[in-house]
């Protein structure tokens, strides 16, 4: 009886890794993905069919329609609002944008923290970048959590993919009262398109393909790297 | 996933391993089946700035049980608001530490192992802060069922059966919230955070009732 407690208790020690130590270990070897590579553009409402073909030749699945998407954005800023401010990022605070999607009520919703873009020469704008899916009450959530609404928009578009990298090509909504699923009112005449890909910091070797694949959409699209500090 | 029910088992003894010990025994003889181990792990972040209404509390959960999710409980002191996340959100915190802040000292968990007997599913917890153990959580689920009402009566004959006189006859005030409500994983995780707090307060916590039930 002794024994078989005693081993009972080693067995305790052996199954005893807990979540944190399991995530800092991740977070060591540096395999989880947290940076983001972007290349952003946009194309004249006109010309969308014609990108659409495209890309529709340059993705995964071309035989089949380009899926669409249907979010609603809403950006939340969490900082101390009392503080007296002061120049300096600290009192920017910290962006949070939760997103949910209108045309899947089933899907969860996602909340995401973008980190400002990393200086250094690379072939695209590279950001920290975290998408976490969370429960639909994320904005009482954030709300109690003491963050404040930014802003928030709706937008709409396709969704493709080749190999790791993520295309979209959406057009953006404004948000407002009366503002139904049906009579959205748009921002601008064009569609945004963008290219993405997540990647860990040891493996940076898919940049060049999203360059790649930029190259390719030119001059129907010029795809480039915007920092919006600089805008 | 059915309804959840946490029990704090005194232990005036103080020795943990002792109690535990004749909690096992006692489960065995009801034909209880050992199947592994659980943990449930609970961090606690504080506001750093004094925002006007006071300090906000958020509480971080994770359950073996729902290994790829983490719960973010927040207590405003007027409301509680529990949001299920996948377990990424723990990556999120570095960055809100502007704003929240853990504190290191106060980190709980509740491990031990996990029994089942028939339709019930029995947690035999130690509890532990940064270190000391503090006390013995016994969680019981009964899994036919998703609500308190329907099954109450049935799973504190079930609880007495092995713990005897420390379980009272009365409704646990969390469940009597909910008693008709649907439970769910996030009932369960709430329950903890009761519970640790409760540990957390009372330093030298030996368990509510000095009539511990004899072996």
């Amino acid at each position: 009886m002794k024994h078989e407690g005693r081993s009972r208790q080693n067995l305790k020690v052996i199954m005893a890794v807990s979540h944190n130590e399991n995530i800092e270990a991740a977070l060591k070897s540096q395999i989880v993905p947290d940076q983001e590579f972007l290349l952003q553009g946009s194309v004249m409402d006109n010309s969308l069919g014609v990108l659409i073909d495209r890309l529709r030749g340059l993705c995964d699945n071309s035989d089949v329609h380009p899926e669409t998407f249907h979010d609603h954005e809403v950006v939340y800023i969490l900082k101390d609002f009392n503080a007296p401010a002061t120049p300096g990022p600290a009192s920017q605070g910290v962006m949070l944008r939760v997103r949910r999607a209108v045309d899947r009520p089933d899907l969860p919703h996602q909340l995401r923290y973008v980190g400002y873009p990393e200086l250094g020469n690379y072939p695209a704008l590279l950001r920290n970048c975290l998408d976490v899916p969370v429960s639909s009450n994320v904005r009482e959530f954030l709300q109690e959590l003491g963050a404040k609404l930014d802003h928030e928009f709706m937008a709409k578009g396709y969704i493709m993919k080749k190999g790791r990298i993520k295309v979209t090509v959406f057009k953006m909504y404004k948000m407002g009262p009366g503002m139904t699923k049906e009579n959205l009112e748009p921002m601008t005449m064009s569609h945004l398109v963008e290219l993405s890909v997540l990647t860990t910091k040891t493996d940076m070797s898919v940049a060049d393909d999203l360059r790649a694949l930029a190259d390719q959409l030119k001059p129907l699209v010029q795809l480039e790297r915007i920092d919006y500090r600089r805008v | 996933m059915g309804v959840s029910v946490l029990q704090i088992f005194p232990d005036a003894s103080r020795s943990g391993c002792i109690e535990t010990e004749k909690l096992h025994k006692r489960i065995m003889n009801l034909d209880a089946v050992q199947c592994g181990m659980f943990t449930v792990d609970c961090d606690s972040y504080y506001t750093t700035a004094q925002t006007g209404g006071g300090v906000r509390k958020m509480h971080i959960v994770h359950n073996t049980e729902t290994p790829a999710t983490t719960y973010a409980i927040l207590d405003t002191g007027s409301k509680q608001v529990t949001l299920s996340a996948d377990y990424l959100f723990d990556l999120m915190l570095p960055r809100l530490d502007h704003m929240y802040q853990s504190k290191k000292n106060l980190k709980i968990e509740s491990k031990g192992a996990k029994y089942e007997v028939g339709d019930f599913v029995v947690k035999i917890g130690t509890v532990t802060m940064s270190g000391h153990y503090k006390g013995i959580l016994v969680e019981v689920e009964y899994l036919p069922s998703v609500t308190p009402a329907l099954c109450w009566s049935l799973m504190r004959e079930f609880m007495q059966s092995f713990m005897g006189s420390c379980v009272k006859p009365t409704v646990p005030p969390y469940l009597q919230n909910k008693f008709h409500d649907v439970h769910t994983p996030q009932d369960t995780v709430q329950q903890y955070v009761e519970k640790f707090n409760e540990f957390r307060e009372g330093p030298t916590f030996t368990g509510a009732t000095p009539s511990a039930p004899s072996s």
